[in-house]
């Protein structure tokens, strides 16, 4: 059964004349890690906000869990549904990892949040990414653009949201821990049982996705790994 | 609480920002105290004197239309006339005097009362000399009793039976002054009560709880009444009048006899002289005189007596005390207005140097409401902290500041010569026993030159009030800017 699924979805932007996307139609279900590919321009990160709950769509709708986003409160979507990786670390850049991770946790649990049992999680995601107390504590802007995309996953991951959505997450990271980090969004797909979506240029990171979808002129078409 | 503390936290982190803010608000806060501080105090200052001497009712003689009766009466006598000796005696009677105590202008008044009293089986100080005396010019030394009502006059009295003692109701200034003491029993405290000195009490055997017979005297005639002693007082206040130079029962204060107002003014209405009743009206406020004085009027006050307040003499004081509260005051919506706008406009500006942070924040789902208290929160902690600098900047500089500006609002008043007021001759005589006994009045006070300011409640109060509008209004600013932010724009445009 699809988690989030896309129907007749098509989005345009305030005074364009046409359509950014249309007519995209897909289906994502958990325990899979999907790829979006496509060129720039192609409407991957315009597909990407409408998945994450940052806008709406023109036409079509888009169910989470069956549920119509438009239907749900999309802020609470976003604090427990969903967890997005920006291309861009979107990080609050004057506070430190562990902060960035703490407010991701406050947002999610709300009344339940206990701040106590809130910093030892943040600290262990941290480390599972390679982030280690000292740097946890550091402001984030004097962290590496590895570690703050690190930081990002982890804050990700924080709410332990049902999808993930990764913004090429790995763009700017060397072999090694690209390796890792891939390792991770797979890991936590296929362990836990969660829907991971990564939007990519790579056509390595797309190989290693179980299923890939290839964005072109704002369309939708799912290839197969290996014609990828 | 997370939401606080990262409310605190955020100080912390744009403290640039946050510094530059501080200073704006800090000033502002510092400056309204100043300003509070020194109009709050000019404030109360200028209410007391205009309570004192604005709002205090003078019954004066109109000396200019005396004077005219007066020659009109001798230009009658030498055509062959009697003399209208009525014309130069204007009065308030004791009625009349109880009346405008009741008018619905008067705010608060001071009422005594005294009533000459006989009393035929007592032995009373000087009562030897009164023999002595006999009926000579008795009536005119009555009427200069002590501090009595001088528009009173008594009436014509069967000399057989002078009065040789003085009935005072609600006289107790001399206690106040420390020249009387009681030394048994208590304070007249109902009608009939009454107290005698130490003197009056040991000649003739009287002591507290015994019974003092006299009659009262008045133009209704004299009535016998019977009082209780409920106290005895010490007496250090001089002896007699005259300093012994005419020597009389009644002239001797140790034949007073203290009691409370309404045994004196309960029969007032049944004399039309006798009772004689000193009153000091205070007015709501100084615009209530022509009420009251129309209403006076047609209470039949006599128009040969003016009806004045002090607000001259109150003007003259305070003067450089109301030009001091209205700089302030200006200044006050100066620094209010202008700092309100300067703060709305960094706060604006603030809010948009945050546009990603809130742009974060909402992509990762917290709510509007969310981010509007956490902005709330750190405009309030900072005016907080900004409110508690600026009390105490604000309280030490706002006597310093005061005293210069008072200098020079006294600078800038043209001293004016002292000049007689309503009261004419008697204002010319004020000061005088003359003058004394009409109420008259001179302007020759001098303008305040000290103002010592203080941080009251009020002020402290009206200072939180402020600032915490302040506060409110340049949050308010932030919120409204961030409901029009959408996360997505925000983090593309970042992008």
């Amino acid at each position: 059964m699809p988690i989030l699924s896309l129907k007749n979805v098509a989005y345009r932007y305030e005074g364009a004349d046409k359509n950014a996307i249309s007519n995209i139609n897909a289906e994502f279900e958990a325990g899979k890690v999907y790829a979006i590919a496509g060129k720039s321009g192609s409407g991957k990160s315009t597909l990407l906000s409408l998945i994450a709950g940052l806008d709406t769509c023109s036409q079509g709708i888009i169910q989470y869990n069956k549920t119509d986003l438009k239907q749900m409160d999309r802020d609470a979507y976003r604090s427990n549904c969903i967890g997005v990786v920006f291309q861009a670390y979107n990080l609050l850049t004057n506070a430190c990892a562990v902060e960035n991770m703490l407010l991701s946790m406050y947002i999610s649990h709300g009344k339940n949040f206990n701040s106590k049992a809130a910093m030892q999680q943040a600290f262990t995601l941290l480390e599972k990414v390679g982030i280690d107390r000292g740097k946890a504590t550091r402001k984030v802007l004097k962290l590496s653009g590895g570690e703050q995309q690190r930081v990002g996953i982890a804050r990700a991951l924080a709410h332990n949201p049902d999808i993930l959505i990764a913004d090429e997450p790995t763009g700017n990271l060397d072999n090694d821990t690209e390796n890792e980090v891939l390792k991770m969004l797979i890991d936590f797909a296929h362990a836990e049982g969660k829907c991971v979506i990564i939007v990519t240029h790579s056509r390595k990171v797309a190989g290693m996705a179980d299923i890939q979808l290839n964005m072109a002129n704002g369309t939708l078409a799912e290839t197969t790994p290996a014609a990828a | 609480m997370f939401l606080i503390q990262n409310a605190l936290a955020n100080l912390r982190r744009n403290l640039g920002r946050n510094l530059l803010l501080g200073v704006i608000i800090f000033a502002i806060i510092a400056t309204t105290a100043v300003t509070l501080i020194i109009n709050n105090t000019a404030n109360g200052i200028i209410e007391d004197y205009k309570f004192r001497f604005g709002s205090r009712v003078n019954i004066v003689p109109d000396t200019a239309r005396i004077m005219d009766n007066v020659l009109g009466s001798l230009g009658g006598m030498l055509g062959g006339g009697g003399f209208d000796r009525s014309a130069m005696n204007p009065r308030v009677t004791a009625q009349q005097s109880i009346a405008f105590a009741q008018l619905p202008y008067v705010h608060s008044y001071e009422m005594s009362a005294f009533q000459p009293a006989f009393a035929p089986l007592l032995y009373t100080v000087d009562g030897d000399a009164d023999i002595e005396i006999g009926g000579g010019g008795m009536g005119a030394m009555l009427g200069g009793g002590r501090g009595g009502n001088p528009l009173g006059v008594l009436p014509e009295i069967n000399m057989e039976t002078l009065p040789n003692l003085r009935l005072y109701g609600n006289s107790w200034e001399d206690f106040d002054a420390g020249l009387r003491e009681l030394v048994a029993g208590t304070f007249p405290a109902v009608y009939g009560d009454v107290m005698i000195s130490m003197e009056l009490a040991e000649l003739n055997g009287l002591s507290v709880g015994d019974v003092l017979p006299l009659y009262t005297v008045s133009s209704a005639g004299q009535t016998p009444r019977e009082f209780a002693i409920t106290g005895i007082f010490f007496d250090m206040t001089p002896e007699n009048a005259t300093g012994g130079f005419v020597r009389a029962s009644f002239l001797n204060r140790r034949n007073e006899v203290l009691t409370t107002l309404d045994t004196v003014i309960t029969h007032a209405g049944e004399a039309e002289a006798g009772i004689n009743v000193t009153a000091l009206y205070y007015l709501h406020d100084p615009s209530y005189l022509p009420y009251f004085e129309t209403a006076a009027r047609n209470l039949g006050l006599d128009d040969l007596l003016l009806v004045t307040t002090n607000e001259a003499e109150y003007l003259a004081i305070v003067e450089p005390v109301l030009g001091l509260r209205n700089v302030t005051q200006t200044f006050m919506v100066i620094v209010l207005v202008l700092g309100g706008i300067v703060l709305v406009v960094l706060a604006s500006i603030s809010v948009r140097e945050r546009k990603y942070e809130i742009g974060v924040l909402r992509a990762m789902g917290m709510k509007k409401k969310q981010l509007a208290f956490g902005l709330m929160t750190e405009m309030f902690a900072m005016t907080v902290v900004c409110l508690m600098l600026g009390l105490t900047a604000g309280s030490l500089a706002a006597q310093p500041i005061s005293d210069r500006l008072l200098a020079a609002q006294l600078e800038s008043i043209i001293p004016e010569e002292a000049a007689p007021e309503a009261g004419g001759i008697a204002g010319m005589l004020g000061g005088g026993r003359f003058g004394q006994m009409f109420g008259g009045n001179t302007i020759d006070a001098q303008p305040l030159s000290e103002l010592d300011v203080s941080l009251g409640l009020q002020s402290i109060l009206q200072i939180i009030a402020i600032s915490l509008l302040l506060a409110a209004l340049a949050g308010l600013v932030s919120i409204i800017r961030i409901t029009k932010y959408e996360p997505m724009k925000i983090l593309m445009e970042r992008t």
